[in-house]
C-alpha cells in the first residue's frame, strides 16, 4: 500500500519532524524551505537499446555516493498484431518494478504488492485515451505499435512518485518511432481481360488475392535518425505530491518525513500547448480524512507546484536533445 | 523551487595492464611480501591475496590460511599488532566490543527483552533487567514491569547504550543502567558507516551551538537539543515519565537550525569519508558559520567541496 | 493439450461469453452523439440505490448493493487476531475485491484475473480514514468484496465504498462516521454523476470523491482522465452533496436492519 512508509522511526522523532513544519517560520529536517526539492538530476538517453530513456535521481549526496531516489525509464516499442492483441492506434503498457535493493526490508509479496500498486497509477494516467499519441498505428487494420514503458525503481529515499513521473515523461519525451513504409502488393492490371476466365462471374472467392490493393505490409525506411518524436509528447504530464500535516503540505519529502505524515496527495498535471493546465490524475493517499475546501486550496496550490516543475523540466529536455545532438554530430564528425 | 542539473560525469575508465610484480603470483619470500605491503603508503588488500607465511605470522579477522599462507578474505586495510596479521574491511557492519556505546532502534518487543537493530550482524539484545526501572534506583524486575515493557521501549524506538555482554551465538546484550542512557528524543539521526566512527575518551560531545551529539560507535549519529547537566533527571529523583517520555521539549529556531547544520555536516563528511571527531566536526561548524551558508545549501556539491577541503586544511 | 490454461478443479464456462439479448434490448437505439443530452436521466441524477445489510450470516457484518445493474456483496469479517505479522500498534483493514467469472462482458476467470487490487486499493482508501483502526491493536478487519455485476468502474469503486462502510457498521466496528461515495465525469462539456460503462466510454475524464458527510470531510479522491481544475472542483461539489443524499439512503438501510 503506498500510504504505508517503509521505514520505522520512533514517536520522538515524528514529532521532532512534525512539529519543525508547522512551526513558524516551518524548518525542516534538512534545511530546505516547505516547497524546495533536493537536488535533481536527470539524463535521456541512458539505454541504447531502447527506443527512448531517462535516468532521474532526487536527492544524491556527494559524488560518488548515492542516498537519493533513483528511477530508469525506458520505452520499448514492439510491433503488434490487431488480429492478435494490438488495438487500432497503438497501445501503451507501462509497468514499474522496484528493485529489491531499494526495499530491502520488504518480503517479495509486499514488494510486488508495491510495484503493482505504481504501475496501476501510472499506466491508468498516461495510458489513458486522452492523452494517447496518434502516431503509433503501422497499418490501418493490419498492424500498430505497442509501447512498453518499463521503469525500474533503483533506490528510494522519499518523493518515489514525482521521481517516477519525471523520468516517464522524459523518457517519452525521448522516445523515437521509427519511420514506416507501407508497402503494397497490387495486381497487374493488364492481365484481367482474356487470361482470367474462371473469376469471370465475378463471384470471386477469398482466395482471390489479385483484388487487394490495400496495403499488406510495411517495411522500416533506412533513413539516417531514429525516427520521429512521439506525437504531442508536450502533453505527457507530470505529477507533485503534496505531503500534508494538518493544514501545512511540503514537497519532495524525505524518506523520513513520508514516516512522519499521515496523508499525501498526488496531483498529476499535463500541460498542452494553448489549452489550459489540465489534471491528469488525483489520488489521495493516507489514513486521515480532510476537508473539501482544503483539498481544493492543495490543488489550487499544486498547480503551480506542477507548472514550475514542468518548466523546469521542459527546459531541461530540450537542454538534453540538444546535448545529445551535439554528441552524436561530433561522434559522426570523428567517425568520418 | 527546482532545478535540474546533469549526472556528474564518470570517471575515466582504468586502463588495465600486466603488472610485473602482482603479488597473487606466490613468493617465496613472504617477509619481504609483507614488508612490502607495510612500506607501501596504501597498504590496501583484496580477497585472495597472499600476505605471508603461516609460521612467521598468525592469522587474524579477516584473512584465513591456505597451503601455509596467510592470504586475506576481505578488502581493506593490512594492520599487524606483533605477530598477528588482521585485514580490516572498509565498508563492515558493526563490530561489536564489550564497553563500545552504541545508538540502537527497538525493532521487536519479546517476552522479558527487546530487539535491538544496532547495524550489527545480529540484532542486539536488550533485557528487561538490564534497563532502570521506574520508581527507584537499582530496583529488580517485577512482574508488573514485563506487562508494560512498551511503556519502556517499543517499536521504532532510538536508545543510547551500551554494550555490556555476549551472547554465545555472538549477539550482543546492552545496557541502559546509566543516567546517560535510555531512550533519545529532541533531535534526529544520522547514520553513517562505522568505520568512521573512532574510540574517543567521550562519545557524548556538547557542542558550544547547543547541540548534543552522540556518536556511536555502530556508525549511528544522534544529533539532538543540548540538555543542562542539572536538567538532566537525577539520580534520586530518577523520573521514569520523563526517561521513558516520547515527547518532545521546546525547540527554538536556532537550535533546530543548529541540529540541521550538524546533522548536514555530518553527511557531507561521511559522503567524503572523513573520519569523525568532536574536533573536526566543530572545525566544520565554525567554517560554515563564516561562510553563512543556507543549511541547505550545505549538501550542494560545490559547498560540499569547500567544506573538505577547509577541514583539511585546517587540520 | 489447449487445456493447459483451464483450472480442472472447477466447471468451466466457455472461453468467450456475451450477455443473453432480450428482446428489449434489440430494439434499436438511437445514436448518442457527444452533445445530446443524457438518456434515461437526468446529467446530475444518479441510479436508485437498493441496500440490504446483513445477507451473510455467517460474517460479523455484511451488505448487499444494487444500482441498476451494478451487484456487489460485501461481507465483513473481524477484527479478529492478526496472524504471522508483527506486532503493530494499530489495526489493519484489508480489502479484497474479486468479480465473478460472468460479472463483465468478458468472462473474468477464476484465479486468474477475478481479483482486482487498484480497485481494492481504491476503496481501501476510502474506508481507512474512517475506521478507528487506533483502538484495534494486533487486530485485523477482513474486507470481502464480490462483484457479481458490473456495469462501470467508477460505480464499481462507488458502490463498493458504500456496501463496504455499510458492512463494517453492520459488524460493529468502531468508525468515525459512515462513508459514502459518489463517481462524476466529464462527458462532452457537461458533468454527468454515476456513468454506466456504456455512457463511460464517452467520458474524457472521471472522478470518485468518498466521504463522511457527517463530519463533512474527504476520506479519498480518485481522478483519471483529464479535466481542468474548475471541471475538478466542480465535481467534488455535485459529488459531495450527492454523497449527503446517499447517507441519508445508508442511515435509513441500517435503521430498518436493527
Amino acid at each position: 500500500m503506498p500510504a504505508t512508509s517503509t521505514i520505522s522511526l520512533s514517536k520522538a522523532e515524528k514529532s521532532y519532524i512534525q512539529t519543525g513544519i508547522l512551526s513558524d517560520p516551518p524548518f525542516r529536517a534538512d534545511g530546505r524551505s516547505l516547497r524546495a526539492y533536493r537536488s535533481v538530476e536527470l539524463e535521456t538517453g541512458v539505454a541504447l537499446l531502447a527506443n527512448g530513456s531517462a535516468r532521474v535521481s532526487i536527492g544524491r549526496e556527494g559524488i560518488n555516493s548515492g542516498g537519493g531516489t533513483e528511477v530508469i525509464a525506458a520505452s520499448k516499442l514492439e510491433v503488434e498484431d490487431l488480429n492478435e492483441d494490438g488495438v487500432e492506434g497503438g497501445r501503451i503498457v507501462c509497468t514499474v518494478s522496484c528493485s529489491p535493493a531499494a526495499y530491502p526490508h520488504l518480503t517479495s509479496n509486499a514488494l510486488d504488492e508495491l510495484q503493482e500498486d505504481i504501475s496501476t497509477i501510472l499506466h491508468q494516467t498516461l495510458a489513458h485515451h486522452s492523452l494517447h499519441p496518434n502516431n503509433l498505428g503501422i497499418l490501418p487494420g493490419k498492424k500498430s505499435w505497442l509501447l512498453h514503458l518499463d521503469l525500474i525503481v533503483l533506490s528510494d529515499a522519499g518523493n518515489v512518485f514525482d521521481a517516477i513521473f519525471m523520468s516517464a515523461r522524459a523518457a517519452l519525451w525521448d522516445t523515437r518511432v521509427p519511420r514506416t513504409r507501407r508497402i503494397t502488393y497490387r495486381a497487374r492490371k493488364d492481365h484481367a481481360e482474356g487470361q482470367y476466365h474462371i473469376d469471370a462471374d465475378e463471384n470471386f472467392s477469398g482466395f482471390d488475392t489479385r483484388r487487394l490493393a490495400k496495403a499488406t505490409d510495411f517495411e522500416l525506411s533506412d533513413y539516417w535518425d531514429e525516427g520521429e518524436v512521439l506525437d504531442g509528447r508536450e502533453r505527457w504530464p507530470v505529477c507533485v505530491t503534496l505531503n500534508v500535516i494538518s493544514q501545512t503540505h511540503y514537497l519532495d519529502a524525505t524518506l523520513q518525513e513520508e514516516a512522519a505524515t499521515l496523508l499525501r496527495l498526488l496531483l498529476v498535471y499535463s500541460f498542452p500547448p494553448n489549452s489550459p493546465p489540465s489534471l491528469c490524475g488525483m489520488r489521495l493517499v493516507g489514513g486521515e480524512d480532510s476537508a473539501l475546501p482544503d483539498i481544493k486550496d492543495f490543488i489550487k496550490e499544486g498547480e503551480q507546484y506542477a507548472q514550475e516543475l514542468f518548466i523546469s523540466l521542459d527546459a531541461k529536455l530540450r537542454e538534453e536533445d540538444l546535448r545529445r545532438k551535439q554528441k552524436a554530430y561530433t561522434k559522426f564528425a570523428r567517425s568520418r | 523551487m527546482i532545478s535540474f542539473s546533469f549526472f556528474p560525469l564518470p570517471p575515466e575508465p582504468a586502463t588495465i595492464h600486466e603488472s610485473p610484480q602482482h603479488s597473487l603470483h606466490a613468493s617465496h619470500d613472504m617477509d619481504i611480501d609483507l614488508a612490502h605491503h607495510f612500506l607501501h603508503d596504501s597498504n590496501l588488500t583484496l580477497p585472495g591475496e597472499t600476505l605471508t607465511s603461516s609460521h612467521a605470522y598468525m592469522r587474524g579477522h579477516g584473512t584465513y590460511v591456505h597451503n601455509e599462507e596467510v592470504i586475506a578474505s576481505v578488502a581493506g586495510t593490512i594492520e599487524r599488532v606483533n605477530k598477528l596479521v588482521t585485514v580490516r574491511a572498509l565498508r563492515a557492519r558493526y563490530n561489536p566490543e564489550i564497553g563500545d556505546l552504541v545508538v540502537g532502534r527497538i525493532t521487536e518487543v519479546q517476552p522479558r527483552r527487546w530487539k535491538v537493530d544496532a547495524n550489527g550482524r545480529q540484532d542486539a539484545v536488550l533485557m528487561l533487567s538490564s534497563v532502570n526501572l521506574p520508581g527507584g534506583v537499582q530496583r529488580r524486575k517485577l512482574e508488573s514491569d514485563e506487562l508494560q515493557m512498551r511503556n519502556f521501549f517499543e517499536e521504532g524506538d532510538l536508545l543510547v547504550a551500551e554494550v555490556q555482554a555476549f551472547f554465545s551465538d555472538g549477539a550482543m546484550s546492552l545496557h541502559t543502567r546509566s543516567l546517560k542512557y535510555g531512550k533519545l528524543r529532541n533531535g534526529q539521526l544520522v547514520s553513517v558507516s562505522p568505520a568512521l566512527i573512532r574510540r574517543l575518551k567521550s562519545h557524548f560531545i556538547s557542542l558550544p551551538c547547543g547541540v548534543d551529539l552522540i556518536l556511536g560507535l555502530n556508525g549511528y549519529i544522534w544529533v539532538s537539543k543540548h540538555v543542562k547537566e542539572n536538567e538532566q533527571e537525577g539520580e534520586e529523583g530518577f523520573d521514569a515519565e520523563a526517561v521513558y517520555s516520547n515527547q518532545n521539549d521546546e525547540i527554538d529556531m536556532p537550535t533546530r537550525s543548529a541540529i540541521s547544520r550538524v546533522t548536514n555536516i555530518i553527511r557531507v563528511l561521511a559522503s567524503h569519508f572523513v573520519p569523525l571527531s568532536d574536533t573536526i566536526i566543530l572545525d566544520a561548524y565554525e567554517w560554515a558559520m563564516e561562510q553563512d551558508a543556507d543549511v541547505s545549501e550545505m549538501l550542494h556539491q560545490d559547498n560540499s567541496f569547500a567544506l573538505i577541503s577547509a577541514v583539511r586544511g585546517r587540520k | 493439450m489447449a487445456q493447459l490454461g483451464i483450472d480442472r478443479r472447477r466447471i468451466n464456462g466457455p472461453e468467450d461469453s456475451r450477455p443473453p439479448v432480450f428482446t428489449q434490448d434489440e430494439k434499436v437505439q438511437p445514436t448518442w452523439n457527444v452533445g445530446d443530452p443524457r438518456q434515461g436521466r437526468g446529467p446530475k441524477d444518479i441510479r436508485p440505490i437498493f441496500l440490504k445489510p446483513g445477507l451473510v450470516t455467517q460474517a460479523n457484518g455484511s451488505a448487499y448493493i444494487e444500482t441498476e445493474r451494478t451487484k456487489i456483496a460485501c461481507a465483513v469479517y473481524g477484527p479478529r487476531q492478526s496472524k504471522n505479522v508483527a506486532y503493530h500498534e494499530k489495526g489493519r483493514l484489508n480489502v479484497e475485491v474479486k468479480f465473478a467469472p460472468f460479472s463483465c462482458e468478458v468472462r473474468r476467470a477464476p484465479l486468474r484475473d477475478a481479483e482486482d487490487r487498484p480497485l481494492a486499493m481504491a476503496i481501501y482508501q476510502a474506508l481507512v480514514p474512517s475506521v478507528r483502526l487506533e483502538l484495534l491493536p494486533k487486530s485485523t478487519v477482513d474486507v470481502f468484496i464480490t462483484v457479481i455485476e458490473a456495469d462501470g468502474l467508477d460505480a464499481c469503486i462507488s458502490s463498493g465504498v458504500i456496501a463496504a462502510s455499510t458492512a463494517l457498521a453492520d459488524a460493529g466496528i468502531e468508525m468515525i462516521g459512515l462513508v459514502t461515495s459518489c463517481s462524476a465525469s466529464i462527458v462532452g462539456g457537461d458533468i454527468w454523476l454515476d456513468l454506466t460503462r456504456e455512457e463511460a466510454r464517452h467520458s474524457r475524464g472521471s472522478l470518485v470523491l468518498s466521504c463522511l458527510p457527517a463530519l463533512r470531510t474527504v476520506t479519498s479522491v480518485w481522478q483519471t482522465g483529464q479535466m481542468i481544475s474548475d471541471e475538478a472542483y466542480k465535481c467534488m461539489d455535485l459529488c459531495q452533496s450527492r454523497c449527503n443524499d446517499i447517507h441519508v439512503v445508508v442511515a435509513q438501510a441500517l435503521r430498518e436492519n436493527v
